[in-house]
Formats: C-alpha cells, sequence, structure tokens
C-alpha cells in the first residue's frame, strides 16, 4: 500500500507538474529576462573619459531608477569605454524615463565642467552566435546514447535511461516555466545537463540492478526487493550531489549579479530534475519493464 | 609499496600541490606574456572578461535607407562566423526620439567580439561595402568592369601557408566560374600573362599579373602577407559586400556582459564546489576521503593546465559550465568507486582486496558514463556554435581527464595512503550495526 502510494505520489506529481508547465510555456513562453529584440536600450555618456565619472554615472542612474521604480534585476549594463554605459531593458522605459531628469540627477555628483547625454535606442533585432539546434543534437545524442546502451546493457535498461532522461528534461523546461526563472544566456546547456546528469545518475543505478539480478537466484531477492535495495543505497549518492550542486549554485545566487544569479537558479532546477527522475522515475520504470517476478 | 616510497611520493605530491596554489596566484611570465595567476593564463570570452565594441553608423551617402536590418544583421553574423569567430553579438539599434521621420530611420548596428589584434580589420572586412568587380588592362590604365554577363567567381577560400623567397606568404584561392574561366582565358589570350584586378566597392582585394601557367583547373592563388588579411580577402571575394554602406567607429572596450566581477564569482563557485565535494566525501567516507581529495585535487590541477596548454581554448560562460559538470563527474566517480569498496568490505574481504575488488566493480559504471557524457560532447562540438561549442570542448576534456582521475588516480593515490595508515582497518568507514 505504502509502495502503491509513493508510486502514485511520483507520477502524479510529475504528471501536475509537466502539465502546468507546459501550459505556462503555452500561455507566457519562456522568461527571456533581457530580450534583446524588441527590448529598449539607454545609452548615458560623458564628453571627457574619466573611469570615476564612469562610477558617479552608474551609482546616479541607479538611484533615478529606484526612484521612476524601475526593479535593478529590470535591467542589465554594460560599460563601453569609459564614456559611456548601457543599460538595457526588456520593457518599454520611454514612458517611465525622463532623460533631463536623468541628466540632472547624475549631475548631482559630477563636475559642472562635465557635459552627459541619453538617448533611448529600441533594439530591432539581436544575432548572437549561439546555436538554435540544440533540440537536435539531444534528439541525436538520444539515438547514438541508446546504441550504445544497446551494446552494453539490455534493451530494457537502455529504454529505460532513454525514458527517464526525457522526462528530467521535460521537468526541467517545465519547473523553468513554472517558476519564471529567466533562462539567458545558457538554457540551452541547462536542458543538455539535465539530460546528461539524468542519465549518468540512472545508468549507474541501473548497474547496481543488473548486478543484483545476476545474483538474483543465489540471493532469492525479488526485482522489487533488488529495486528497493539498490535505490536505497543510492540515495546517500543522491543526496551528496544535490548538496554539492545547491551550494555552489547558492555561491552563483548569492555573489553574482544578473545573469549570473538566473545561471544558479537554473543549476538548482536542473538538479532537482534529474534527482527526482533518477530516485523517483528509474527503478519504475525498469521495473515496469522488468515485470514483478516472485514477490 | 613500501612505507618509504609512499611518503618519497606524498612529498613530490605535496611540492606539486604548493607549486598549483602558488601559480594560482603568484604572477608569472610564459614567453613575452605575463600572468597574473594561474587562471589568468587561460583565454577569456567577452562574456566573462570584457571585449570590444564597435558601432556601426549608416553612411550618410547611402542611397536608400534599409529595409531588411534583421538579413543585415544575420549576413554580419555569417561572415564573422567564417572568419573563426565563435562567439560575438550583434544589436541593431533605432533611436526613440520623437522627431525622427519615420521615413528616415537611423540605424546602427553595435557589435560585440572577444578583444583580438584583428578586431578592427575583421569587422571592416565583414561589413564591407558594394560588389565584387573585375577590371583587365593594366595596373596604370584598369578597362572597365569585365565578365559582367555571369556569375564569374564561384569561390574563394584561405589555403593555407607557403614560402615564397624565403619569406612566409599566405595563399587564398580564387575559383571561377566556367564562364570566368573563358573569359579569362580570353583575357590572357596569347600574351600568356593578363592583368586582373578584383575589386570590392573602392577597395582592391585583389591587383596582379595572371599567367596561364598560374591557374590550375580553375583557380587562382593570391599571395597576402597576413593570415588575417588572407581570411578576409577570401570572405569578401566569396561573399561580396553588403547592400549598405556602414562607417565602423572606433573600438571601444566594454565590460563582462554577465556583469562586473564575473571572473572573480565563476572561479569562486568552482573552487566552492570542489570544496563541498571534498568535504562531502570526508563526512561520508572518513579516512578513506583522503584518497578521493587528492584524486580531486590533481583532477583539477591536470584540468586546469590542460586548458592553458591546448590552443585555441577560449573561455565563456559555457566552458565554466563544463568545468563544473565535469568536476561533478569526477566526484560522482569517486562515490560510485568508493560505495563498492565500503561493499566489500563489509562482506568480510580484507582492506586491500576491497579496494582491488572494489575498483574492478566500478570499472564499468565509469566508463559508461565518460562514454555517455563524451557522446553528448562530441556532438555538441560537431553540430553546435558559440557559448554551447564552448562547453563542449571543456567538458569534453573535463571527460577524459575525469575517467582517468576515477580509474588510475584513486588506484594510485590508495597504494600510497595504505601503507602509511597504522590501523587499516579505520580506512574504511564501515554501516553501523542498526
Amino acid at each position: 500500500m505504502k509502495k502503491l502510494c509513493l508510486k502514485k505520489i511520483f507520477i502524479l506529481s510529475t504528471l501536475v507538474v509537466v502539465l502546468i508547465g507546459m501550459l505556462c510555456l503555452g500561455i507566457f513562453g519562456l522568461n527571456n529576462s533581457v530580450d534583446y529584440k524588441n527590448a529598449y536600450e539607454l545609452d548615458v555618456s560623458v564628453d571627457i573619459e574619466n573611469e570615476d565619472t564612469s562610477s558617479i554615472m552608474q551609482e546616479q542612474c541607479k538611484k533615478y531608477f529606484e526612484e521612476v521604480g524601475i526593479n535593478p534585476v529590470a535591467y542589465s549594463l554594460i560599460k563601453i569605454g569609459d564614456k559611456s554605459v548601457v543599460y538595457s531593458f526588456h520593457n518599454d522605459i520611454s514612458d517611465k524615463i525622463v532623460i533631463e531628469d536623468l541628466i540632472s540627477v547624475i549631475k548631482e555628483k559630477a563636475e559642472n565642467y562635465m557635459e552627459f547625454d541619453a538617448e533611448i535606442y529600441q533594439t530591432e533585432n539581436y544575432v548572437d552566435s549561439q546555436t538554435k539546434n540544440v533540440v537536435l543534437v539531444m534528439a541525436i545524442a538520444l539515438v547514438l546514447a541508446f546504441i550504445y546502451l544497446l551494446f552494453m546493457e539490455q534493451i530494457k535498461s537502455a529504454l529505460t535511461t532513454l525514458i527517464s532522461s526525457l522526462i528530467s528534461v521535460l521537468l526541467t523546461i517545465s519547473l523553468v516555466s513554472i517558476t519564471r526563472v529567466p533562462v539567458e544566456p545558457v538554457f540551452g546547456i541547462s536542458v543538455l545537463s539535465s539530460f546528461i546528469l539524468s542519465f549518468i545518475l540512472s545508468g549507474v543505478l541501473l548497474d547496481r540492478f543488473k548486478e543484483d539480478l545476476r545474483l538474483q537466484e543465489a540471493s532469492k531477492l525479488s526485482t522489487c526487493e533488488i529495486v528497493k535495495n539498490q535505490t536505497k543505497n543510492s540515495v546517500v549518492r543522491y543526496i551528496m550531489i544535490s548538496v554539492v550542486v545547491l551550494i555552489t549554485a547558492l555561491v552563483l545566487v548569492v555573489l553574482g549579479t544578473g545573469y549570473l544569479k538566473f545561471l544558479g537558479l537554473q543549476l538548482v532546477l536542473v538538479c532537482v530534475s534529474s534527482l527526482f527522475t533518477s530516485y523517483a522515475w528509474t527503478p519504475m520504470v525498469w521495473k515496469f519493464f522488468n515485470g514483478k517476478k516472485s514477490e | 609499496m613500501s612505507k618509504a616510497k609512499s611518503i618519497t611520493f606524498l612529498s613530490i605530491l605535496g611540492v606539486l600541490i604548493a607549486a598549483f596554489i602558488f601559480f594560482t596566484f603568484a604572477s608569472f611570465s610564459v614567453g613575452t606574456k605575463d600572468y597574473v595567476g594561474l587562471l589568468r593564463a587561460l583565454d577569456y570570452d567577452y562574456d566573462i572578461d570584457g571585449g570590444t565594441s564597435y558601432t556601426l553608423t549608416l553612411s550618410d551617402d547611402n542611397d536608400e535607407s534599409i529595409e531588411d536590418i534583421e538579413s543585415v544583421s544575420e549576413t554580419i553574423g555569417t561572415r564573422l562566423s567564417k572568419l573563426g569567430y565563435e562567439n560575438y553579438s550583434i544589436t541593431a539599434l533605432r533611436r526613440t526620439d520623437k522627431e525622427t521621420v519615420l521615413d528616415d530611420v537611423s540605424y546602427s548596428l553595435r557589435i560585440t567580439v572577444k578583444t583580438e589584434e584583428n578586431n578592427l580589420s575583421d569587422i571592416t572586412a565583414v561589413s564591407a561595402y558594394g560588389e565584387v568587380k573585375l577590371y583587365g588592362g593594366s595596373s596604370e590604365n584598369p578597362t572597365d568592369e569585365i565578365m559582367t554577363k555571369e556569375k564569374a567567381i564561384n569561390n574563394s577560400e584561405y589555403v593555407g601557408t607557403s614560402v615564397s623567397n624565403n619569406q612566409t606568404v599566405y595563399l587564398t584561392s580564387i575559383e571561377f566560374t566556367d564562364y570566368g574561366y573563358d573569359e579569362l582565358m580570353d583575357l590572357i589570350n596569347n600574351n600568356e600573362t593578363a592583368y586582373l584586378k578584383i575589386a570590392l566597392g573602392d577597395t582592391t582585394l585583389f591587383n596582379g599579373t595572371i599567367s596561364s601557367g598560374g591557374i590550375s583547373g580553375k583557380t587562382v592563388y593570391m599571395q597576402l602577407t597576413s593570415e588575417s588579411a588572407a581570411k578576409q580577402t577570401a570572405l569578401q571575394v566569396s561573399t561580396g559586400g553588403l547592400p549598405y554602406k556602414f562607417e565602423v567607429g572606433e573600438g571601444l572596450q566594454t565590460s563582462p556582459m554577465l556583469g562586473e566581477n564575473t571572473f572573480n564569482y565563476v572561479w569562486i563557485a568552482v573552487f566552492v564546489l570542489f570544496i563541498a565535494c571534498v568535504v562531502a566525501l570526508f563526512i561520508k567516507y572518513k579516512s578513506i576521503a583522503t584518497v578521493g581529495a587528492m584524486t580531486l585535487f590533481f583532477f583539477l590541477f591536470i584540468y586546469l593546465w590542460m586548458l592553458i596548454a591546448i590552443p585555441g581554448i577560449t573561455v565563456s560562460i559555457g566552458s565554466i559550465l563544463g568545468i563544473l559538470f565535469a568536476l561533478l563527474l569526477a566526484f560522482d566517480g569517486i562515490i560510485i568507486s568508493f560505495k563498492r569498496v565500503t561493499e566489500e568490505s563489509e562482506k568480510g574481504k580484507t582492506v586491500k582486496s576491497s579496494f582491488k575488488v572494489g575498483y574492478k566493480r566500478a570499472l564499468v559504471p565509469v566508463i559508461n558514463s565518460s562514454v555517455l557524457s563524451a557522446i553528448v560532447a562530441l556532438l555538441l562540438l560537431l553540430f553546435t556554435r558559440g557559448t554551447i561549442k564552448m562547453f563542449a570542448i571543456t567538458f569534453g576534456i573535463g571527460i577524459v581527464v575525469s575517467c582517468i582521475a576515477c580509474l588510475l588516480f584513486t588506484r594510485f593515490f590508495t597504494l600510497i595512503i595504505l601503507p602509511l595508515i597504522k590501523n587499516e582497518d579505520s580506512i574504511i568507514a564501515k554501516k553501523e550495526a542498526e
């Protein structure tokens, strides 16, 4: 009864998360944080090149943004040379920002002889070198990994690993959609990492099942008992991996600004989905394929 | 292994560890370059260490306004990739002044790349204006444009280096179409040589004499004085210029795209992961964790040196993620090995036998994990670019090093540590009786 309840909880919780996640994805899409297309830029510049002036501009701009109600998370900035600071915004800020007011706030701390200028631009297009065909690569990786596992393991183990990894990827995408964690700049890598991590964790667990299956006659253990024992044995490994990843993610979230924070949050979600899938789904799927032998 | 040998090896390892820690923070020179710390010896991309930004503004003497800025950005991006830029960003900007007349939209493009010597010439090459035109006659008196009826040039590529008059020259090939080749042969005719000029807008790309003997198949080879010039010329001849004229502004240093102090934060994250792994090993496995800690340390040591030594590796945020996951893979491999060793010990085997059988049992799962990860890394390397490709490169190298670390270093360090332990049974933390 207890086993059945746990199984139902795992399946139900996964289904609920994936369903809500896909719904969020369909309605809201992914959170692109500072989406460079259809975004806005504010270029603030000074006529004299001076490193200190650049710091003053940043400090005063931040003060002005707070005054007009623009959250620090809503923009990213880069310094260009020592005369310009460029702020990128996701939404239209041309109504919130009054250039004259911004410049007078900057001049509160700057020298009188300095002349400041600010211009608002709309980003018409953004192109970068990032590849878009991560899904294709993952599909090819899935096929090749499946072929490799067929050579090394039974087809049931290979199928189990693949299904677990796919569920892990789905869960990662769903969790990112639900939590609205911004996906820039490395979402493709996060999805792939979820795939790889789940693959590795499931693979090792299945190796344990295989070992015990070989000794099944001598040990007189049923398939259920093999799964239960080995899953229990793997808990410590899962805890160790999750703790170290979470600590690292925490460092990025606490120390980092902007994108690094998002990266840390994505790492947390990748860790949670991969570990949950390996712990909950891998044994279930493997047991399903191997049937119930002498309970 | 005898106790004396163990102590000798440990001393050598101790010196290596000290050297590693020293070089991580000390300044040193390699050739003509000075580095502040080992981590600074790595080559960083613009998202971590800042880069150079170039602003392209539309020239006033353009005949028409831009209607398809996306296509212009994509074209520039493709050309940058052809010149070997793995990571770049191109932002097309339009001023939102209320006074701007709708028919006279003014665009500017901002290109951000990793800082290199050839940035300005490369950006100038990819944003060059005009069409490729060919001329005959002579250098003092070139004719009007020739080969105008059809496409004359099929392709142009950077070939490599050659030695001419004891000097290294860089070769670019120009492959003519059938039409172009026939026209060229007519030009040469009975004179055996002919003057040919290839220009892109106002810029001369090729200007010299071609002999019938100098044509291989339908291909002519140009000699240039630098690799960057040869690649730029090949690009411009093969793709032509943009339909709009841009003026390239001076390059300006930009701060890291991921925020100030990104360099410090990402490396703090790597070292926190390392420390967390070591502490987790000691909490769970007690004395045996010394082997694990040393394995992880030397994994990181060799990994970082390989990233420095292997040419062409640029570290971006994707690379840092590759390093993190490679470290995690090594950590997982060590846990797998130690778990097997502990199980063998609980069956009543001797310590040495437990290690031997445990490591042997761990071989297959560790290799499986590494092979599967390597498959993904290889595919990413072949089919992706940008940050993901960089992730693939560093992760791929990390997979190899972690596999070696988990399979070899653990055994080696166990051999060193065991003779020094008085009570060998205490080295393996066993399950407490329930």
